[in-house]
């Protein structure tokens, strides 16, 4: 196909948390997808992969987010997004909104095989070792939309692996959800923090220093919740423990 | 008879659940140890996923032909000597049931736990007769004792610890002691039923599969209460959904094999019965009278809809017992007959999306209990279809409704979604007055009743930091 | 219209295509399972007997196995189980003619199971390798409450009666009515209702010793 866009050029889909909340993850992904040889845009038109509305039933907001999507990021050889729920929607739900649109479903089948999560774009695209150091114990939470929509199982934990001077220690219960779920954890509060404490209570068990997530809705999560147990406890994104060991610069890991 | 739903109170009831410590340490104990037993039985069966590409292969083809199997399945049983019933709704189901009995000049009736027989509300209809009604299913014998609804379709009284079992039993059994181990209950409980079983003139039992092409009835249980509820009294009636049937037993073994797995993590049940008509002639057991009662009750209702798929649920749980939700609350809260994931496809349908509309949204959408779905229905899309009708209802409470609706036009609308961002941003950190997690946020502070959020990063978004060219 | 054309015609509405004739659903149904190594667990080459056994005495089975070199051997066995357990002579004992008349001069065979029987002896007609189950066809020899109302449940089965899989032990069915119960009995009356712990004599059997007969 000569239409196709080189393959160099790739488009980060920065989400709307790493946006407003935690820059630092979308600065760490672009500087870890440039360091990998690409060269990283970041189309202006992108705003909200659409899950608030979609998972609401609101469906006519999701379909219009939707046609964005596809037309703003169409030009580029590959989409990346430093989250797996993100992705999980533009990837793999978008065609349930086009379900009644031939035209819009072939736009879009053709761009979601170049969507990639962060870390199996690395992994799996990149072929990315990561070379750096971090001294520390550090355990790894699974969001549910990378493990099971797009069946990103092994790939962050062979990133961080291979890194030096750290210790990984798993959780003992990988597939469990961290009760973040979108709205459902403003909307079911008491129910959610219920599912967060058993996370947290599994990571506290594992004695790492540090977590690590591919998902700021999840991170933000359990991290809200262990500093409100008063558990002392680091927490990046896998962007940010890669890019703050590949760089000279280190990941602002907060805000102040 | 038509059973009442609280499921509009679910935010009340999940509230209360949360708060009970001893529904906690039951679920805690049960849950995990079904799930660790599951993982065990996938890990052991090499041929478990194309096991279950075929078993949700046998569902669609036997929904697609329901209608052929049906009159298949009528004719072979009644070739066999059964009487097949068939009922539109509920209240006709347990109107046939009822007049059974009234036509046995039954007293007491022995009942084996079947989903269909809580959810068409047969328990008050029999009590309603005035007929002696003896649960045999042990979960639901401490349920008929507490007066409790199944709080797990599989483990029905999943929500009651050793203990509280124990006090049910001291005064019900009449022996007046405190029995601490487990299988000393079991002891009291088989003492108790034994003399029942035998006591019964009719029997009534579900069925875990309908055989086509032979008019059997299959059942699979652990207790062995089944085969004593079917053979000793001298009626038996089995109700039945219409999506209970496969078009052999070699169809029925595939999904033997993945129901005990996926249900208890067992490679099979201890007890896998094949009923094929009442007693014939030499028999020395077996009821004299077989009905067997076919029940719509909504089911044709769900055929022809989006959610049809749900019919394929062979009930055995697994989405359940992984469904992190279902973990916390238990299952009473959820206000009906079924629980979980499954439970939040059905009971809307049951009974009524404005009354449910709670469930379908009390969903991680973490989506494991599709991967552990042995006939891989797709429920968090189910789940989603539901809260899309809930949306063009207009059944959406007003302010989730006013903020997404503002929200869309913003994201819609790229400079303005940028600027919205950029003054959200702003106002956390004014907010937070330079600490780094923030203890309450304004406007919704669902967030923050148990959690800390994270202020933003110094500098302003990422788009308008980029923009000004930092890398 | 009755309960059951209202019902057949709301599922033909819902369906919406016409029917296809009962040939070609036929054909689809044998077309779903195509292989059955694809439906079941592989046995390796391992003697379905040896596999049966193994699964058998599993701790998820939890039976006990006793193999005879001959049917002669069976009424000592029996006995010696009884002693073991100090259960006295009395059996109630379902099975065939050929079994039943041998010399079982120092028990006490009863051919009716009394509600509170102690033990029971009956005889399976197959066994299952697969998952260590047995297979009790009811007949007028062999009635069905025989495997449900002891608490020690004695099963007899030969050992050329044990199939591999599920199936193998259906196919004995074809081309014969099923019998009016067809039950498979994959070890003993249990129950994990209360807190998940597997307890076994839930209602039925808490024993269940199976003994082997060699062929001769």
């Amino acid at each position: 196909m000569n239409d196709r866009p080189a393959k160099s050029e790739v488009a980060l889909f920065v989400t709307c948390l790493a946006d407003a909340i935690r820059p630092s993850t979308a600065f760490a992904a672009a500087r870890l997808i440039e360091a990998c040889g690409f060269r990283v845009h970041v189309p202006d038109a992108q705003t909200c992969c659409g899950q608030p509305a979609f998972n609401s039933g609101d469906t006519a907001t999701a379909r219009a987010l939707a046609e964005r999507f596809v037309e703003a990021f169409e030009p580029y050889a590959y989409v990346v997004a430093p989250s797996g729920s993100c992705m999980g929607m533009l990837k793999t739900h978008l065609p349930h909104l086009f379900a009644d649109d031939p035209a819009w479903l072939e736009r879009h089948a053709a761009l979601a095989e170049r969507c990639y999560e962060l870390s199996s774009f690395l992994a799996d695209v990149a072929d990315f070792t990561p070379e750096g150091r971090y001294a520390g114990r550090v355990t790894y939470h699974h969001g549910c939309s990378a493990l099971r929509e797009l069946g990103v199982r092994t790939q962050p934990e062979r990133l961080i692996t291979a890194l030096s001077g750290l210790s990984y220690m798993p959780l003992a219960h990988p597939e469990a959800c961290c009760g973040f779920g979108g709205t459902f954890c403003v909307k079911y509060a008491d129910i959610s923090t219920a599912i967060a404490d058993e996370k947290v209570d599994d990571i506290l068990a594992t004695g790492a220093k540090t977590l690590i997530g591919g998902d700021l809705g999840c991170l933000f999560n359990i991290q809200g919740r262990l500093h409100r147990r008063g558990a002392d406890m680091e927490v990046l994104h896998l962007a940010e423990l890669l890019a703050g060991s590949t760089d000279t610069r280190p990941a602002e890991a907060s805000g102040s | 008879m038509t059973i009442t739903y609280t499921s509009d109170h679910f935010k009340e009831q999940a509230h209360q659940a949360l708060g009970e410590p001893n529904l906690q340490r039951a679920l805690d104990r049960t849950t995990t140890l079904l799930q660790a037993r599951r993982a065990r039985a996938y890990a052991e069966f090499e041929e478990f996923e194309s096991t279950r590409d075929a078993a949700s292969r046998i569902k669609d083809h036997v929904l697609r032909h329901l209608d052929h199997y049906l009159e298949r399945f009528e004719t072979a049983a009644t070739a066999a000597g059964c009487k097949v019933h068939w009922a539109r709704t509920a209240d006709e189901a347990c109107a046939i049931v009822v007049d059974l009995c009234k036509a046995a000049r039954a007293q007491t009736v022995t009942r084996v736990k079947s989903m269909l027989g809580e959810e068409i509300g047969l328990p008050e209809a029999l009590d309603g007769a005035g007929l002696e009604r003896v649960e045999t299913d042990l979960a639901e014998h401490i349920n008929q004792l507490a007066g409790d609804r199944p709080s797990h379709i599989v483990i029905p009284a999943l929500h009651k610890t050793r203990e509280e079992v124990s006090e049910l039993f001291r005064e019900a059994h009449g022996h007046g002691r405190r029995i601490e181990e487990v299988a000393e209950l079991v002891q009291s409980a088989r003492l108790a039923l034994r003399e029942k079983y035998f006591k019964a003139d009719v029997g009534i039992s579900g069925a875990n599969f309908l055989i086509a092409d032979t008019g059997s009835v299959c059942t699979v249980t652990n207790e062995g209460n089944a085969e004593l509820t079917m053979e000793l009294p001298r009626v038996h009636i089995v109700t039945a959904g219409i999506e209970k049937l496969v078009p052999s037993m070699d169809h029925a073994a595939v999904l033997l094999r993945v129901l005990a797995r996926s249900a208890l993590g067992m490679e099979i049940t201890q007890y896998t019965t094949f009923l094929t008509g009442p007693r014939r002639p030499g028999d020395r057991d077996g009821p004299e009278e077989m009905h067997i009662v076919l029940v719509d009750a909504g089911r044709t209702e769900l055929l022809a809809d989006e959610l049809a798929p749900i019919l394929k649920c062979i009930r055995c749980a697994a989405c359940i017992n992984h469904c992190p939700v279902y973990g916390q609350i238990g299952g009473h809260a959820y206000g009906g007959i079924y629980q979980g994931p499954m439970g939040s496809v059905l009971t809307p349908m049951a009974a009524s999306l404005a009354k449910a509309k709670d469930l379908p949204h009390a969903c991680t959408l973490n989506g494991r209990c599709v991967d552990v779905c042995p006939v891989k229905i797709p429920l968090t899309d189910l789940i989603r279809t539901l809260r899309e009708r809930i949306w063009q209802q207009q059944l959406t409470d007003r302010p989730t409704r006013w903020g997404l609706g503002l929200w869309g036009q913003v994201v819609r609308r790229p400079a303005l979604y940028r600027l919205a961002s950029r003054i959200s941003a702003r106002a956390l950190r004014v907010w937070a007055r330079g600490k780094p997690m923030i203890k309450r946020l304004p406007l919704d502070g669902a967030w923050t009743k148990s959690r800390d959020f994270p202020t933003p990063e110094p500098g302003g978004t990422f788009m308008e930091r980029y923009r000004r060219g930092e890398r | 219209m009755s309960a059951r054309d209202t019902v057949l015609a709301r599922v033909r509405r819902a369906l919406g295509e016409p029917p296809s004739d009962a040939k070609t659903i036929e054909a689809e149904a044998a077309a779903l399972v195509p292989h059955l190594n694809e439906v079941r667990p592989r046995l390796d080459d391992s003697d379905a007997v040896e596999r049966f056994i193994e699964k058998a005495t599993s701790d998820r089975v939890t039976a006990t196995v006793e193999r005879l070199p001959s049917p002669d051997a069976l009424p000592t066995a029996v006995h010696q189980y009884l002693d073991r357990g100090d259960l006295g002579p009395r059996v109630a004992a379902a099975l065939p003619p050929i079994l039943r008349d041998l010399h079982w001069d120092a028990l006490e065979l009863k051919d009716e199971i009394d509600r509170n029987e102690a033990v029971a002896l009956s005889y399976a007609e197959a066994a299952i390798a697969e998952t260590g189950t047995l297979v009790f066809p009811s007949s007028p020899t062999v009635p069905t409450l025989f495997s449900f109302l002891a608490l020690h449940h004695l099963a007899v089965v030969r050992a050329d009666d044990i199939l591999p899989h599920k199936e193998d032990a259906y196919q004995r069915f074809v081309g014969r009515a099923l019998p009016r119960s067809l039950v498979l009995v994959t070890g003993t009356s249990g129950t994990a209702d209360i807190e998940g712990q597997n307890i076994r004599g839930a209602h039925g059997p808490r024993y269940l010793h199976i003994l082997i007969l060699d062929a001769s």
